[in-house]
Order: structure tokens, then C-alpha cells, then sequence
């Protein structure tokens, strides 16, 4: 075998394919299961008559790698049908027979006057086979074969096979091989789809097998939509769309779309408008297509209705009023004619954010309203939360509701809804704001009203220093600092009243509190042991304290000022009930001490007075 | 079987199979599959922006880099097809080497293809103009080089025998690709046989194209449980090129 290595000279060159399409072609009479690789011819009627008796069989209609079909009598009913043939090498695949009863079962579900229906199905030695409704008719392969296929009727076929598809889409059915060879037109003009779901039933490449598929050389890639030989495993029904696309271009322009192709409106008597449709239905990408067949027919009959070029009246087809059906039934308020329908996130995020926005002002007010100054506080920031919340969620909706529409020559619905998105939360926002403010404006208010109401001139905040303020605002201070310190103080102001037996008695101290209490009742004890024995004594009240608030109340006798030394002497009493045992605690002096932060508690400066 | 045995011994697989800069063997069938297909990377070059006298210096450059420095070690990754390991070693070495062994080249001796870039120029004057990027046009170009070689080879087998053979063989060609324009009786007629010879000659031309195709492109790739996939890319770069 020579090898033509060297350069070749230009006039060798003649031989190199002209045009991507043909080009394509070239390479794919390459692929190992295309058509040149197989050519048995099919067992004759007579043959295959032996496997079924009960079948007249009568010709090969045609024969495809998916097997061969026959047209057949059905002797008892004495009607014509169609038998297919599964080739017997997939009988060879143990996993075949249980996928061949799960498909054919889908496949003879369905009912549509568009589709070729299945009426039987199973395994007649060793032998797969599906018998079909018999269509008497031609393929729509012929039909353009033939050259006689214009545009208006292209445009009264392709709303047939998306009718067709919705309904086979909608009962979970993907076709995965749209292609002329699978589209058949009975005598009356019906189209009619066959072999739906075979291809996903073989498991194999769609290039593999044709209805009629006589010699197709020719396999069916080019029906095939991006995913299908990128990722086969996923693939939805939007690749039936793809390959419809295909085909109705090819029923317009005689040509497949392949490479850089013309706009179908380049041909004869065609509105730039179905430029658009189709383009839409060839996208590449599947999630710039239409997303489902009804929207196609939409378009087009949007499209038919309101222009020159084609012929409104079309033949009233069963088909029709179905179509009408989906179309009111798709149509939603919010769906603009010329929109089309956002995914499926986009429409319920539509509803559910303006629920959770007005859910969480509900509560808002609710809680609000209701409470008193500390579970407002709770409540604004509940709110607030809240407010954040939905904002955050709604910017993010809105976001990837415009990076849906994104690159749509059409976004405006994506824009509607973020615009909707954006209002809420901006609303969010505002409301958190206005609760904010209003509440911090409702605690300023109650601070005044205190103030005014204890001390007649001047508030707290206004005066900082001990040097050259009133008295009043100074003992007001104190008092503050008292009160902060008391958790402190209860425990010294115990000490005093509280016998060693009072304490034994009510058996309320640990033994660490019942050691500090002895050594403050032996008044031999050194000062610095007392002062110790408090302390320690005072941890332990802590305690106590935390656990069942033994101090009920208190009450300042008498506040001595020191300016000089910055200090104030207090004296004090209160009750302490304790496990149900109540206490009074003796009348006490202490010492505030005025640091940066306020009045505080000096524990060394603490003196039990004797109360009694 | 002659198809089966030289899958255990294509280029590239032997190419791939040997470690850097090994085996006479080796070197000869890369120098080979170079040559054949240099003018892909020669279009992608230009279309880069170079101009004629630096994309072929720069072709020549590469591949002289890739002959003597044994770049194919580098590219363990892409060694599943030439196709895809040409591309990423010249990624590589335009970005590192070019300026380095455009250097050295005024230094003198180095590997030199013989390869004709006047022709390759007066082809990439008929590359259409814009639409497609660089990576897309050296795509397109390897597929239509690589149809250009196994209808070249196919032409050879038919000329080298009886003018006849080769009458038939130019006759015929329009049908490799589908049906023709042409009905099968004209043809018949024009060669001076029945109809139904030449549907058998049509389908011998074509399983004869669909071998020598398959081993072109074997050639290319290290495994051939592989041709089908790269057919199937090839044919999406074609169609993605619109």
C-alpha cells in the first residue's frame, strides 16, 4: 500500500472534499456501525412467517439496524399491522430482555394520534419483536425525496410531530432518533412518529438503526443533538427538539444544517421570522432551546397566524384543539406571549419569596407590637435578621434569574422578576432600618422619661464628672453603681446578722461558707482574717445567689457624699429569702469608689455595721 | 489482516509507546506523522497571527523541538491521540521554547523537514476569512487533512491499476459520501455497466474508503477502540464550525 507522505502537488488535490457537510459525511462512513458495515439481506415473509403463525406475513417494508420490519395480516382480527424484528444479536445481551419488556411497556402506553401505537410485544424463538400500528403512507424521507414538500406544508407537518412530542415528554418519553425516516404521513396527511424510545431500548447509538432505513448510507448523526454523542447518559427531551430543529430545516431548505449554514429564510417564500424558530430549536446548547415542543408550535402558529407568506388556513386537524389546550394551559399570567417560561426555580422562587416576606413581617409585627421594651429589642432584631435574610436570598434569586436569561435575545422576564426580587429587599431593608430606629428612639424616650422623672435638671449622660455636679445626680449615680455592684453585696450584707447557729441551723453554707462565718463570729479574729473570711464567705453567697436570686430587695438608707476622695459612704438593708428561708440583712456601709466607668464597689472598704 | 496487524504497530501507538527520544523506529514514524500533518498547525499558526515566513519557521521550529527534544515524554496525559498531543505540546512550546529555539537556529544544524510551505501558503489563502478561531480551524483542517489523505490513498490504489480502474474509481467518487447527484443508471451507463454492478462497486469503493479511513486514523491514535470517538470529535468540530 503506497503512502502518500510527500506534500502533495495542488492538482492532486482535486480529491479533497469540497464542503463541511460532505466532508462530515466522509467521516462518517468511518464509524464502525455505520451503514457499510452491515448488509445482510433480511429473512424473506415466508422465513419469518414460521416464527409467527398467527401473522400473515406479507412484505419487507424495510429494513434498518434496529431490525426489520414487516407488513403483516393479523389473521384473527383481520387487520393490517406492522411487525419489527429485533436483530438477534441483542437477544445475545442478557439485560436486553428485561429493558425490551420495561420500554415496550412505556411504548404501548402511549396513545396519540401522531404516534405509531404498539399494540404487542415479546420473544418468539429467540426473536424480538414489536407489532405496530400498520401506517399506509410514506415517510417523510420520500416525501422530500420527491422534492414536492413546500413550506406551508413542512409548517403543517412540524406543529404535528411537536404535538406528538409533548405528548410522549409529558408522559416521560424521549424519542432520542427525530429523524425523516421516523416520520411517517398515512394517506390522509396524519403524521404519524415511530419507533419511540427504541434507541434508549437497544442501548445503542441512534446512527444505528432506521425504520426503513433501505441503504441509508446516511446515518443519523446529524439528527443528533450536541449532548447525544457528548454525553449520551444525559440526555433529555430537549434532544428531540434539537433534532427536529434538523428536521425542519432540512423540510425547508432541502439541506441539513451542518457547518456554516444559510438561514432557512434564505430559501423561496420564507418569512425571516421562522429564521428565529429554528435557530432556537438548533441551539447547541440545550438550555437556550425551547424547552419544550408545545412552545415550538406556538411560535409557529404565532408566526403562520399573523403573516402574508403562509397561509393561515390550515387543515383542522385533531391535533389542533389539543394544541390549543396546552397552549391556554401553558400560558400563565405571568408568561408574556412572547416570553417563554422560566425554569422551573424561577417560578416558584416568584412565589415564594413575597410568602416569606410577608410570613416574617407578620411576625415581626406580631411579636412587636405586643411586648414590652425588652422583647421589642428582641423583636427589631428578629427583624432584622429577618430582613437580611430575605434580602440576601432575594438578591441571590434575582442574580440567577438574570444569569438564566442571560444571553436570551429575550431576558425581560428574568428582568421582571428582578426587579421584583430587588423590591423586596429593599423593602426588607427599609423595614429593618425603620424598626431599628424606631426602637432605639423608644429606648431613648424611656431613659428621658427616668430621668426626668428622678431627676428633675440634668440627665446621667450629661454629666461624667464627680467634680461640680449636683448632689442629686451624684446619689443618682451611686445608686446605678449600687445596684450593679449588689450581686457583690448581698453576700458582705449577710454577714452580719446571720449568727454562726442561725447559719448551722438552716444548714444553708457549704463548709468553706460555715469556716468563714466562724472566723467572722470570733471577734478575736485579726482584721485582715475577717476581711478574708467575707470575701470567701461572699463567693460563696454568689453562688447561692445565682442559683434561686435569694435577694429580693434592698434599700439605700443613706448616701454619704466625698467629693474630696471621691467616694461615698452607703448604707443599706434588705431581705434575702433563701430555700424558702428568709433573711434580713442588718443595715450596712459601704464604699463607692468614682471610676472612668462609674460608681464601683470597693470590697476592702465594706464595714458591717451593728445594726442592732 | 493486514488492518489488524498494523493496528499493534501504528505511528502514533509506537510513538507513544517508546520513552523520550528512543528507538530509531520511533522517531521515524513521528518524523512521519509530522510530516503529514503539518499543515493544520501551519493554519492555526497564521491564523494567530503570525505571517507566512514565521509560521513556517515556527512549524519547523516545533517540530524540530519535538523531534530531537522528545517532547512526546512530556505529554503522558495526551498520548490517547496525536491530534490532542500536537496541540498541547505547541501550547507548550510557544509559550517556553519558540524564543529559545529561534535562537539557536541562527546557530545552525538542526532536524529539517522537507515540507513545501509555498503550497501551504497558497492553501491557507483559501482558508476562509474570520468566523473561525485558531484551535477551530486547525480541527476542521485535521479533518479535511486527514480525508485528504485516505481519499489520496484511495486514488493511488485505483490509478496504479488500468486507466479503467481509474475511470471508474473519478466516476464513483460522489457516491463515498451518500448518494449522489447523479442516479446509479447514469452512471452505469456512462461506465458501461449494468445498475446493479455499480451499487456493488459503489459498496466495495466504500468499505475499501471505510478501511483505509479507520487505519488513517488509527495512525493518530493509541488504541483503536478509539477511532470512533475521534471520528465523532472530528465530525463535531466540522459541524461546530458554523
Amino acid at each position: 500500500m503506497t503512502d502518500p507522505n510527500t506534500p502533495q502537488s495542488p492538482e492532486d488535490r482535486p480529491q479533497a472534499p469540497t464542503g463541511d457537510e460532505e466532508a462530515a459525511r466522509l467521516l462518517e462512513v468511518g464509524l464502525s456501525d455505520s451503514g457499510t458495515s452491515r448488509k445482510t439481506p433480511p429473512p424473506s415473509p415466508q422465513e419469518m412467517g414460521e416464527h409467527f403463525p398467527d401473522l400473515e406475513i406479507l412484505e419487507v417494508l424495510g429494513q434498518g439496524g434496529m431490525g426489520v420490519v414487516y407488513k403483516a395480516r393479523q389473521r384473527k382480527l383481520d387487520r393490517l399491522v406492522a411487525l419489527k424484528v429485533l436483530p438477534r444479536d441483542l437477544g445475545g445481551d442478557p439485560a436486553f430482555a428485561e429493558r425490551f419488556a420495561r420500554e415496550a411497556r412505556t411504548l404501548a402506553r402511549l396513545r396519540h394520534a401522531h404516534i405509531v401505537g404498539v399494540y404487542e410485544f415479546g420473544e418468539s424463538d429467540g426473536l424480538y419483536f414489536l407489532l405496530m400500528e400498520f401506517v399506509d403512507g410514506v415517510t417523510l424521507r420520500e416525501l422530500m425525496s420527491t422534492g414536492e414538500l413546500n413550506a406551508r406544508e413542512a409548517l403543517a407537518i412540524v406543529p404535528q410531530i411537536c404535538d406528538a412530542l409533548q405528548y410522549a415528554h409529558d408522559e416521560g418519553v424521549v424519542h432520542r432518533d427525530i429523524k425523516p425516516e421516523n416520520v411517517l404521513l398515512d394517506r390522509a396527511g396524519q403524521v404519524k412518529v415511530a419507533d419511540f424510545g427504541l434507541a434508549k431500548m437497544a442501548q445503542r447509538g441512534p446512527a444505528d438503526f432506521t425504520l426503513t432505513g433501505t441503504d441509508q448510507v446516511m446515518g443519523t448523526w446529524q439528527y443528533m443533538a450536541p449532548e447525544q454523542y457528548k454525553t449520551p447518559q444525559d440526555v433529555d427531551h430537549r434532544a428531540d427538539i434539537f433534532s427536529l430543529g434538523v428536521v425542519f430545516y432540512e423540510m425547508l431548505t432541502g439541506e441539513l444544517p451542518v457547518g456554516r449554514f444559510a438561514n432557512p429564510s434564505e430559501a423561496p417564500d420564507l418569512d425571516a421570522r421562522i429564521d428565529e424558530i429554528v435557530m432556537r430549536a438548533l441551539e447547541r446548547e440545550r438550555d437556550m432551546r425551547y424547552q419544550n415542543a408545545g412552545d415550538l408550535t406556538t411560535d409557529i402558529e404565532h408566526m403562520a397566524s399573523g403573516s402574508k407568506p403562509f397561509d393561515p388556513e390550515k387543515p383542522a386537524t385533531a391535533g389542533m384543539a389539543q394544541q390549543r389546550l396546552r397552549k391556554l394551559r401553558h400560558r400563565r399570567w405571568w408568561h408574556d406571549r412572547k416570553e417563554r417560561p422560566l425554569s422551573r426555580w424561577a417560578s416558584w422562587s416568584f412565589w415564594l419569596l413575597p410568602a416569606g416576606a410577608f410570613l416574617a413581617w407578620m411576625v415581626y409585627l406580631l411579636v412587636y407590637d405586643t411586648s414590652d421594651h425588652a422583647r421589642g429589642y428582641h423583636a427589631t432584631k428578629a427583624g432584622l435578621f429577618t430582613a437580611i435574610g430575605i434580602g440576601t436570598l432575594a438578591t441571590l434569586c434575582a442574580f440567577l434569574g438574570i444569569r438564566a436569561t442571560k444571553g436570551r435575545d429575550r431576558p425581560v422576564h428574568g428582568l421582571r422578576l428582578s426587579v421584583v426580587c430587588l423590591c423586596l429587599a429593599a423593602f426588607g431593608t427599609v423595614t429593618c432600618i425603620a424598626a431599628y430606629f424606631q426602637e432605639k428612639n423608644q429606648h431613648a424616650r424611656m431613659l428621658r422619661w427616668q430621668a426626668e422623672r428622678r431627676l428633675p435638671k440634668r440627665s446621667l449622660v450629661d454629666h461624667p464628672r464627680v467634680q461640680g455636679t449636683d448632689d442629686t445626680v451624684l446619689e443618682h449615680e451611686v445608686r446605678k453603681g449600687v445596684r450593679e455592684a449588689w450581686g457583690r453585696l448581698r453576700l458582705v450584707a449577710a454577714v452580719r446578722d446571720l449568727t454562726l447557729d442561725h447559719a448551722e441551723s438552716a444548714d444553708i453554707y457549704d463548709p468553706a461558707d460555715l469556716r468563714a462565718l466562724r472566723v467572722l463570729a470570733n471577734s478575736d479574729a485579726k482584721e485582715y482574717e475577717r476581711r478574708l473570711a467575707a470575701n470567701e464567705l461572699g463567693m460563696g453567697f454568689v453562688r447561692a445567689a445565682s442559683l434561686s436570686s435569694a435577694l429580693r430587695m434592698y434599700r439605700i438608707e443613706s448616701i454619704q457624699l466625698d467629693r474630696s476622695q471621691r467616694q461615698a459612704t452607703v448604707t443599706a438593708y434588705g431581705t434575702a429569702v433563701y430555700e424558702g428561708a428568709r433573711f434580713r440583712i442588718p443595715r450596712l456601709a459601704f464604699f463607692m469608689k468614682r471610676a472612668d466607668t462609674g460608681w464601683v464597689f470597693v470590697v476592702d472598704k465594706v464595714r458591717i455595721e451593728d445594726g442592732r | 489482516m493486514t488492518d489488524a496487524r498494523r493496528f499493534h504497530t501504528t505511528r502514533w501507538s509506537l510513538v507513544a509507546a517508546a520513552s523520550s527520544g528512543e528507538g530509531a523506529q520511533a522517531r521515524a514514524a513521528l518524523e512521519e506523522l509530522c510530516a503529514a500533518y503539518w499543515y493544520p498547525l501551519y493554519a492555526f499558526q497564521r491564523r494567530r497571527g503570525s505571517g507566512a515566513d514565521e509560521a513556517s519557521d515556527f512549524v519547523q521550529g516545533f517540530f524540530a523541538a519535538l523531534l530531537e527534544k522528545g517532547y512526546v515524554g512530556q505529554a503522558d496525559k495526551e498520548r490517547g491521540r496525536f491530534r490532542s498531543f500536537l496541540m498541547t505540546a505547541l501550547r507548550h512550546f510557544a509559550s517556553k521554547e519558540w524564543a529559545k529555539a529561534r535562537a539557536l537556529k541562527r546557530g545552525g544544524g538542526q532536524v529539517h523537514l522537507s515540507l513545501d510551505f509555498e503550497d501551504g501558503e497558497r492553501r491557507y489563502q483559501l482558508e476562509p476569512e474570520g468566523g473561525l478561531g485558531a484551535e477551530a480551524l486547525f480541527e476542521r483542517r485535521w479533518a479535511l487533512t486527514l480525508l485528504d489523505r485516505t481519499l489520496a490513498r484511495l486514488a493511488e490504489e485505483h490509478r496504479s491499476g488500468s486507466p479503467a480502474k481509474a475511470e471508474r474509481f473519478e466516476a464513483l467518487r460522489p457516491f463515498l459520501a451518500g448518494a449522489g447527484e447523479v442516479p446509479y443508471r447514469d452512471v452505469g451507463l456512462q461506465l458501461g455497466i449494468s445498475e446493479t454492478a455499480v451499487k456493488v462497486a459503489v459498496h466495495r469503493l466504500r468499505a475499501r474508503y471505510r478501511d483505509l479511513l479507520r487505519d488513517e486514523i488509527a495512525q493518530t491514535v493509541s488504541d483503536e477502540a478509539q477511532v470512533d470517538e475521534e471520528i465523532r470529535r472530528l465530525m463535531d468540530a466540522l459541524r461546530g464550525a458554523s
